[in-house]
């Protein structure tokens, strides 16, 4: 499906909450939203899902309107939200077959359902068992299986591996980008750079209510106007003509043995240089590239870090 | 509505897991009864005097030695006036179980029989039962006396001379001690069930289930419905339990059980309504809980629940705004043979809380639907 979200406006009393943003997700894709904590997010993801009224801007899911009065169009809409939404009491099964059955599954279909979710959980062995005794982790999971259960064709989920351990946030990030693959269309919010970075083929950047970004990874990280940096360490020093060759170029730190090269790009430039190391003969032992990361985008566009917000 | 079907179910079905059913629903109602069985239940179902009162204007022999024998006996307390209609409020507000109205000649110049009458109220059973059993005594001396005189007389007819008057239009009750607790704490503990219950609401809104239940394709009102209906069982189940265990444990006389369950159901939507409306009122499960006491209390002291209200004065005004105080009236009436209709008044009067209840959660309906 297709979500299109357009200067969508949110205001709690002077303060703007969520201010003109828009993005679009097609089928497929994976859109993040990244910012801090109260940069808007959350609110933002309420709006798409139907539960909050933007007070400007709209929402459409393949030109449908999404609203807090459209009870159809939500029938497409899988939502993750930050906290573990389930009820402990309840078994794994019976959580599943309570929200299946709000989405409007009966009979085989939701069984069958069901079980493949279970399974596609991991949670098979454990569907009789109360949510309560499972694990943070597989809490977590079963929060994201009640959101599928329905087959949406949108996912939208809230920061949902905070609290998971590094295991369980590797299983998540790896079922998220499977879905993605099949066709899912994926709204991914997170103040980990890690998973945008991961996750995502686009992200939006908020902060205060503000888009302040918008693009690609790639698109984000030219927006700081920042280079590569590629770290070498060599049997030898290299020949002073090579550096002074190289520095005519780029800006060349060499130290010895070790050196490190600013290029606009890594991925096109490293294999250049290495020829010309070798031609030189100069061995390079070890080779590391330092791309800036979105928490650079982030400090560059803002002055503030990412993250102890 | 086959989502609020669906979360009606759930909420059960979460409230069966949690035990809180078990708890709400019949141990504390058990326990309660239990407890006022043990610890009050010899004071309220103790040796039973009933109170007659005799009215004699002109005090006659007849009259005196009867009061005598009474007192002697110790089968009863009596005492004597001289205005039936003062006897018949004593009856009425329940100063007196019942009155016997002696008239002040048996025989009249024309040759009939002026009836003895006893003034009683259903709900006092035993009451009129003494009092008409006295009469119907009065009566058999009054008779022979007559027949003694009449003797040869062949125009006269002996006709039973003993009315037994039992008044359906009293306006109040004289419940048992025991009924009148049962009752009182039935209805206390359905609004404090039920408030207690949904202030669970809040904590699907804190760990957003409600989030959740709201982005699927059911109505907005659907889930605050939903639990509503799932507290309302809760809260039937609770009261039919009360009724029951009172009626075992402390010997409690609710009356004919289509009016009881004309009452039930009026307390069980007024518990439930208000609940509702605390809710929407508050933004958490403890400051829910807290309006839902207070309230509770409140309408329990006013009602007469732990303290019997004066039948006069500013108290009396107060108690009308309290539903207990209509549920202890309803009931009581429904205990003394009163109609369904009777009955039905006062359940429509306690509904009529509910609704108020409800309007204030339809004002605030914002707070209940949010995620």
């Amino acid at each position: 499906m297709r979500l299109a979200v357009e200067h969508l406006t949110k205001r709690f009393g002077e303060r703007v909450a969520v201010d003109d943003l828009n993005l679009m997700i097609g089928p497929g894709e994976t859109v993040g939203l990244l910012g801090p904590n109260g940069a808007g997010k959350t609110t933002a993801i309420s709006m798409i899902c139907g539960l909050l009224e933007p007070d400007d801007g709209r929402v459409t899911l393949d030109g449908g309107a999404v609203t807090v009065g459209a009870v159809d169009v939500r029938r497409h809409i899988g939502y993750v939200p930050q906290a573990i939404a389930l009820y402990p009491d309840l078994t794994a099964a019976e959580n599943l077959t309570f929200f299946a059955k709000l989405q409007g599954l009966r009979g085989q279909m939701l069984k069958q359902r069901v079980d493949e979710v279970l399974g596609v959980l991991g949670l098979s062995e454990r569907r009789a068992d109360r949510a309560a005794s499972f694990s943070g982790g597989m809490q977590r999971r079963l929060n994201i299986g009640l959101g599928l259960l329905h087959r949406p064709g949108l996912l939208v989920l809230d920061e949902p591996t905070v609290g998971v351990d590094p295991q369980s946030r590797n299983a998540i990030l790896d079922a998220i980008a499977d879905l993605s693959q099949q066709g899912l269309a994926v709204l991914y919010t997170t103040h980990y750079m890690e998973e945008a970075e991961r996750l995502c083929d686009r992200v939006v950047i908020m902060d205060e209510g503000a888009t302040i970004a918008a693009g690609t990874r790639r698109q984000l990280i030219d927006l700081t106007g920042t280079d590569d940096v590629i770290r070498l360490s060599c049997a030898s020093a290299p020949p002073a003509a090579l550096v002074t060759r190289l520095a005519g170029e780029f800006k060349v730190t060499f130290d010895g043995v070790v050196g490190e090269i600013n290029v606009d790009s890594a991925a096109e430039r490293l294999p250049s240089l290495l020829n010309d190391l070798t031609a030189a003969g100069v061995e390079v032992r070890s080779v590391s590239v330092v791309e800036p990361d979105l928490e650079s985008v982030f400090l560059h566009l803002t002055g503030k870090a990412l993250r102890d917000r | 509505m086959s989502g609020v079907r669906f979360i009606a179910a759930a909420t059960l079905r979460r409230s069966i897991r949690s035990r809180s059913f078990l708890v709400l629903g019949i141990a504390a109602p058990l326990a309660i009864m239990t407890a006022l069985a043990v610890t009050i239940g010899d004071a309220l179902a103790g040796e039973y005097r009933p109170s007659l009162t005799i009215v004699d204007p002109t005090g006659g022999a007849m009259t005196n030695a009867l009061v005598a024998g009474l007192a002697e006996s110790g089968l009863s307390d009596v005492s004597v006036i001289d205005d039936a209609d003062l006897a018949r409020e004593m009856v009425i507000d329940g100063t007196t179980d019942a009155a016997i109205v002696v008239p002040s000649e048996s025989l009249t110049a024309d040759g009939t029989t002026t009836p003895i009458v006893v003034l009683a109220h259903g709900s006092q059973p035993i009451g009129a039962e003494t009092a008409e059993a006295i009469a119907s005594q009065l009566a058999a001396e009054a008779t022979l006396s007559l027949a003694l005189a009449t003797v040869g007389d062949p125009t006269y007819e002996l006709t039973s001379p003993v009315v037994l008057h039992v008044d359906e239009d009293v306006g109040s009750m004289a419940l048992t001690d025991s009924t009148y607790f049962a009752v009182g704490m039935s209805s206390f503990f359905s609004i404090f069930a039920a408030v207690g219950f949904l202030a669970t609401y809040h904590r699907e809104r804190a760990q957003s289930t409600l989030a959740r239940m709201l982005v699927s394709p059911v109505s907005r009102a659907a889930p605050i419905v939903g639990t509503a209906l799932g507290v309302a069982t809760v809260a039937a189940v609770s009261i039919i339990v009360l009724v029951a265990a009172s009626t075992v444990l402390l010997g409690a006389d609710w009356g004919p059980l289509p009016g009881v369950a004309l009452i039930a159901a009026a307390i069980v939507f007024t518990a439930t309504s208000v609940a509702v409306a605390v809710v929407a009122l508050t933004s958490t499960q403890s400051s829910a809980t807290q309006l839902g006491m207070i309230l509770a209390t409140a309408w329990a002291v006013f009602g007469g629940v732990f303290v019997e209200i004066p039948t006069s004065g500013l108290l009396t005004t107060a108690a009308r705004f309290s539903p207990f105080t209509w549920a202890l009236d309803g009931i009581g009436h429904n205990a003394g043979g009163a109609g369904l209709g009777r009955v039905g008044q006062h359940a429509s009067i306690i509904a009529v809380f509910g609704l108020l209840a409800l309007g204030t959660a339809f004002v605030r309906r914002r707070n209940l639907m949010r995620p």
